[in-house]
């Protein structure tokens, strides 16, 4: 009895401990920086299953080390079976698992769904990307920009806050149209917009993101286009950098690109 | 203890098997074929995926069709007919009949191996790659077959297999059965479905 | 009657003239290069000869490979002790008493898992090397080891390949299953002696294949080989593909010879309800690769035949997701092939540690089952990235309910502790920290199993992390806790209490503080496969990668502890644990029969109640 005593004990602390560092961690930003509704939405789902699973792992680590400390060279106890404990466990476990399954799993899904719905997305800014061994190519239809890129030529993605945006999503290569076979697979991440998406060639594939904060690469090195998926020995190199900037300052950047594109 | 664990020539006097060994093969032939089944449920999966129902018309449904099916299928029975010679342990017989199932099973090989060289459809259409591999894991699995029988011949002929230890015939059955099941499903599923 | 040639039985030198061979090993490596060179000659200069090939091309590799594999086989003695017996020839094959035997064809359970043991340790302690080269470049955002990253992705897929089909795959299963599942179920022989003989060579074939893979060229794929990339590279592609077919084939072997011996060769008494725990967890793995190991080799050769026809199957004209989806519905049931044996030595050890009867056996097989069954349920969500959104929901759900078969192992190792008279040594030390570093694994798992999470962790160190804490923490902790467990039985001495349980300390610190911090740098914007990074991660990246190489100076350390014991440490007597397991109360020395009589099981052997007796099934004369 002693024993279920202490352990409970220990285990209450730990649990406290671990909520502690669960909850300073989520103040310092999960995913360290967050400049997407999307990304928001990953940081609570992963903040709700850490907060539920302190717990559980308070419970098997404070158990792994008070038996072994505790249980040491004294007379054993045997049993095989304990009824009570064996139900809790296997009950429990499903339930928690059930509750994973329906929040945070499939509540954001559905919530990444709706994003996603095309009614809801009429005043999108579109943005197609196009991936290529080993650079990122974006345009604007919606503005008549083809390939957007800073004065030294690289490639380069401006987006204004507070928006819907699409991107439009595909692999094959604009300068060598002739070799159908010579797309492979790539993948669209920009880590501060908390999501990615695989790029197939020979599909087409489409990611909302609705973004909610001004930064831009400069400031915050997470704020870039990487590609993810490992697409030969130039994957390393398949960045590029992000803007997300005011509607005024976005719409001063398309003409200064119309300007550059026109000369 | 002798200081060498040697194999000696008395040890090819295979005793009988007992029972339970007899099970205990008959296990492992079950494994084999389960597990070489599921290369031609992928071969099949892949096929609906990449070329959906599609088949061309310059197949010829002969070559590298019926005749292998009909070929190995048939060649199953004179391997149980000599199963059975061997419980009268009428060797000579024994050995006709697999040299029956061997030829048989050439048959089908070369009428596998023929359309694999000369095929009159694009080999390369989503179809005739699939086929194609069809084709060549088919015969690999003949092949196989016909080097089971083959020793199990060449054992016959040297009176290493008697009405007590028939596994061999057993295991070529096993072995060449399976081949003829399979590649008649992969038949079935890749050119007339 | 001894227990090597099971099958083939009988001893007898005397009148019988000695063949003289060359060491079986010189012999196969000659006819290994004698058939390379013959076969590649013939496709790349006779058959397929065409203006301006190189004299190796992708054909001749492939066909010269199968030939060296055959010549090699054959070499170490499948020519003595099959091809010529298959054939009506008397066997003729000399097994000397010495150290030449693990050099050689052995059908001996015992010496083939000790083969598999070096073969294993050998090329983990290589791939392990590469592991170190990569931690080496990223300590700096720059190139500065590799010359160029196609290189560092050459040693990535290297590294990934060979720890996943010749340690992952095959340590605990190949390796201490061979040696000690036979010993448990009380017999002297596996089910298919000449079987398990020739599965082990097929291992260094494998091995050497996929290390000498640039001779052909760079590959870039890392161990996924995901096409079209796999096209598009030189063709250093070809010898993985090749490579991993020769290790899955040993796997599949080894799957199929113990699921027969743990079925058809158990001791008079021991039942299914005695099975040991070990039994349970290799059957559930053995099923699990006799299914998905074919499924893997069909598809990667018809991958192989894609590059060297060449056919487009996998191509933009293909169908790209086809060949992902091939490879993760054997990709995922791969890691519980790993992880299961991990979680049924849990369950083998600690009750014996703790002297304390096992709790919840019978949910202790339960989870073992499920997690097998499950494990063909969840493979897409690898693919989270690629796939519909209507995939994403079962295919999350199945993989956060496999956490609860998965818990049951937890369930049954916590409720043994509980109240035990827990003998604190190195094995027990290991064991505690393989499932508290599963705990991490797991735990990652389930935020991974969350699409809105995985869609930001996927590719990223994070899951790097998360499946190194799978393997390296819980399946090479628990290796080296049987190694250390067992070292009594494999050498007849034991090792060094202080030394080991400072090994164990080491390890687990090393580990934790590299692996721990990976998580952090993936959340942070580090993702895989790259050679060259962005300045802000280089501060963190070299912290893990001291940490890195002190894992790996600590994993040195353990196995030249291990080595050490096993010819110099202090001797002792059959049963130092005090365990119930038949493999305790057999003598077992490579070349001997264990049990001569059989044992015969009366009761189970998890059973540590006062009034059963000190030793449940003593070999009793039958
Ligand atoms: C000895 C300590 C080890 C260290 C320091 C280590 C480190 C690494 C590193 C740095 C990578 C490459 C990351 C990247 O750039 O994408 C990697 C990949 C990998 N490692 Fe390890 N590793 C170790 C042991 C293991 C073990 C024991 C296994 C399995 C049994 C394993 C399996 C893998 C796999 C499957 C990959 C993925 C390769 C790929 O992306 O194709 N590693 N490891
Ligand atoms: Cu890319
Ligand atoms: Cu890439």
């Amino acid at each position: 009895m002693i024993d279920i005593l202490l352990f409970a004990f220990f285990w209450l602390i730990a649990t406290l401990l671990g909520e502690w560092g669960v909850h300073a961690m989520e103040a310092r930003g999960l995913y360290y920086s967050a400049a997407t509704s999307q990304a928001l939405d990953g940081e609570k789902a992963v903040a709700f299953i850490l907060t539920m699973l302190v717990p559980v792992i308070a419970f098997v680590v404070v158990m792994l080390i008070y038996t072994a400390i505790r249980f040491r060279s004294r007379k054993s106890l045997q049993f095989r079976d304990n009824k009570v404990f064996i139900g809790i466990w296997v009950l429990f476990s499903i339930a928690l698992n059930i509750l994973f399954f329906v929040h945070p799993s499939a509540s954001a899904l559905e919530q990444m769904f709706n994003n996603e719905e095309a009614r809801l997305n009429r005043h999108d800014l579109i943005v197609n990307v196009t991936a290529r061994q080993w650079e990122w190519i974006f345009s604007y239809p919606q503005y008549g920009i083809q390939t957007a890129e800073d004065s030294n030529g690289n490639s380069t993605l401006y987006l204004p806050v507070n928006q819907n945006v699409r991107f439009v999503l595909r692999s094959y290569d604009p300068y060598h149209t002739y070799d159908p076979n010579g797309a492979v697979i790539h993948d669209f991440w920009i880590p501060a917009f908390g999501l990615k998406q695989d790029i197939i060639p020979g599909e087409t594939r489409l990611e909302y993101v609705h973004t909610n904060k001004i930064t831009s690469y400069d400031v915050d090195p997470m704020v870039r286009v990487q590609c993810a998926e490992v697409c030969g020995p130039g994957h390393p190199f398949m960045e590029a950098p992000v803007h997300v900037v005011s509607s005024s300052d976005f719409m001063k950047w398309v003409q200064a690109q119309r300007k550059l594109e026109a000369s | 203890m002798s200081s060498h664990n040697t194999y000696t020539k008395t040890s090819l006097r295979i005793g009988p098997l007992s029972e339970r060994d007899l099970r205990k093969n008959r296990f492992g032939m079950s494994l084999y074929c389960i597990s070489q089944a599921v290369p031609y449920f992928l071969l099949i999966n892949i096929r609906f995926v990449i070329a959906g129902n599609f088949v061309p018309v310059g197949l010829n449904l002969w070559l590298g069709g019926i005749i292998p099916t009909v070929a190995l299928l048939v060649g199953i029975i004179p391997l149980f007919t000599a199963r059975a010679a061997l419980q009268k342990d009428d060797i000579p017989r024994v050995r006709s009949h697999v040299m029956t199932a061997m030829l048989l099973g050439l048959i089908g090989l070369l009428s596998l191996l023929f359309p694999l060289w000369f095929h009159n459809f694009d080999a390369l259409s989503p179809f005739g790659e699939i086929d194609l591999i069809s084709l060549g894991v088919a015969s690999f699995y003949t092949i196989i077959a016909l080097i089971v029988a083959w020793g199990v011949y060449l054992r016959l002929g040297k009176g290493l297999i008697r009405k007590e230890t028939g596994w061999g015939i057993e295991a070529t059955i096993w072995v060449y059965a399976f081949n003829a099941i399979a590649w008649t499903a992969l038949f079935f599923t890749l050119d007339l479905l | 009657m001894s227990a090597n040639a099971a099958g083939l039985s009988g001893v007898d030198t005397a009148n019988r003239q000695r063949r003289r061979i060359a060491p079986p090993v010189i012999r196969g490596l000659l006819w290994a290069a004698i058939g390379f060179l013959v076969f590649n000659t013939l496709v790349s200069q006779v058959i397929d000869r065409q203006p301006y090939d190189p004299f190796v091309t992708r054909v001749s590799a492939t066909v010269g490979w199968a030939a060296a594999v055959i010549g090699w086989l054959l070499g170490v003695g499948a020519w003595e002790v099959i091809v010529r017996p298959f054939f009506g020839h008397p066997v003729e094959w000399d097994i000397p008493n010495d150290w030449r035997r693990y050099f050689m064809f052995s059908t001996d359970h015992k010496v083939v898992g000790l083969q598999y043991i070096f073969t294993t340790t050998g090329s983990f302690l290589l791939a392990g090397l590469a592991a170190m080269m990569m931690r080496m470049e990223l300590m700096n955002a720059k190139l500065w080891v590799f010359t160029n990253p196609g290189a560092y992705l050459t040693t990535v897929g290297i590294h990934g390949t060979v720890m996943m089909f010749s340690v992952g795959t095959v340590a605990l299963v190949g390796g201490f299953a061979n040696y000690f599942i036979p010993l448990m179920m009380g017999s002297n022989s596996s089910a298919y002696p000449r079987m398990s003989g020739l599965s082990h060579w097929l291992l260094p074939a494998g091995i050497a294949t996929v290390f000498l893979s640039p001779l052909l060229g760079q590959w870039t794929t890392g161990w996924r080989a995901y096409a079209p990339l796999s096209g598009q590279d030189p063709s250093g592609i070809v010898f993985y593909y090749l490579g991993v077919f020769a290790m899955t084939t040993s796997s599949l072997l080894v799957a199929i010879n113990l699921t027969a011996t743990i079925i058809f060769n158990r001791a008079p008494g021991l039942t299914w309800n005695r099975l040991p725990m070990f039994g349970w967890g290799i059957l559930a793995v053995s099923l699990l690769t006799i299914i998905w190991v074919p499924e893997i080799q069909m598809t990667f050769i018809i991958s192989l035949l894609n590059l060297i026809v060449p056919f487009s199957l996998f191509e933009q004209t293909g169908s790209p997701l086809t060949y992902m989806e091939s490879f993760w519905l054997f990709g995922h049931p791969e890691v519980y092939i790993i992880v299961v044996p991990a979680f049924a030595l849990w369950q083998e050890i600690i009750p014996v540690m703790g002297q304390k009867t096992l709790f919840a056996r019978q949910w202790g097989v339960l989870g073992l089952v499920f997690v097998m069954l499950f494990s063909g349920l969840v493979w897409a969500h690898h693919m989270f990235t690629n796939m519909r959104n209507s995939e994403m929901l079962p295919f999350s759900f199945f993989t956060e309910m496999i956490s609860i078969p998965t818990g049951f192992s937890y369930l049954v190792v916590l409720g043994t502790l509980w109240g035990a008279r827990l003998k604190f040594s190195t094995p027990t030390l290991f064991v505690l920290m393989s499932m508290f570093n599963f705990l991490i694994g797991g735990i990652t798992g389930v935020l991974l199993a969350d699409p809105v999470i995985n869609l930001q962790t996927h590719d990223t160190f994070f899951v790097l992390s998360h499946f190194h804490y799978t393997v390296i923490g819980s399946m090479v902790f628990t290796w080296l806790a049987a190694a250390y467990y067992w070292l009594p039985k494999l050498s007849g001495r034991m090792y060094n209490e202080t030394l080991g349980k400072l090994g164990a300390i080491w390890v687990f610190i090393a580990f934790n503080s590299a692996f721990g911090q990976m998580f952090f740098v993936g959340l942070r914007g580090m993702n895989r496969w790259v050679a060259v990074y962005p300045q802000y991660l280089q501060n963190m990246n070299f912290s893990i990668s001291m940490f890195a190489f002190l894992l790996g100076l600590g994993f040195l350390f353990n196995f030249v502890h291990i080595t050490w014991m096993w010819n110099k440490g202090k001797p002792v007597g059959q049963n130092p644990w005090n365990g119930k397991t038949l493999e305790w109360f057999g003598t077992p020395k490579p070349g001997i029969a264990t049990f001569s009589p059989l044992p015969h099981v009366e009761t189970g052997f998890y059973d540590y109640s006062e009034n059963t007796p000190p030793t449940p099934s003593p070999p009793k004369r039958m």
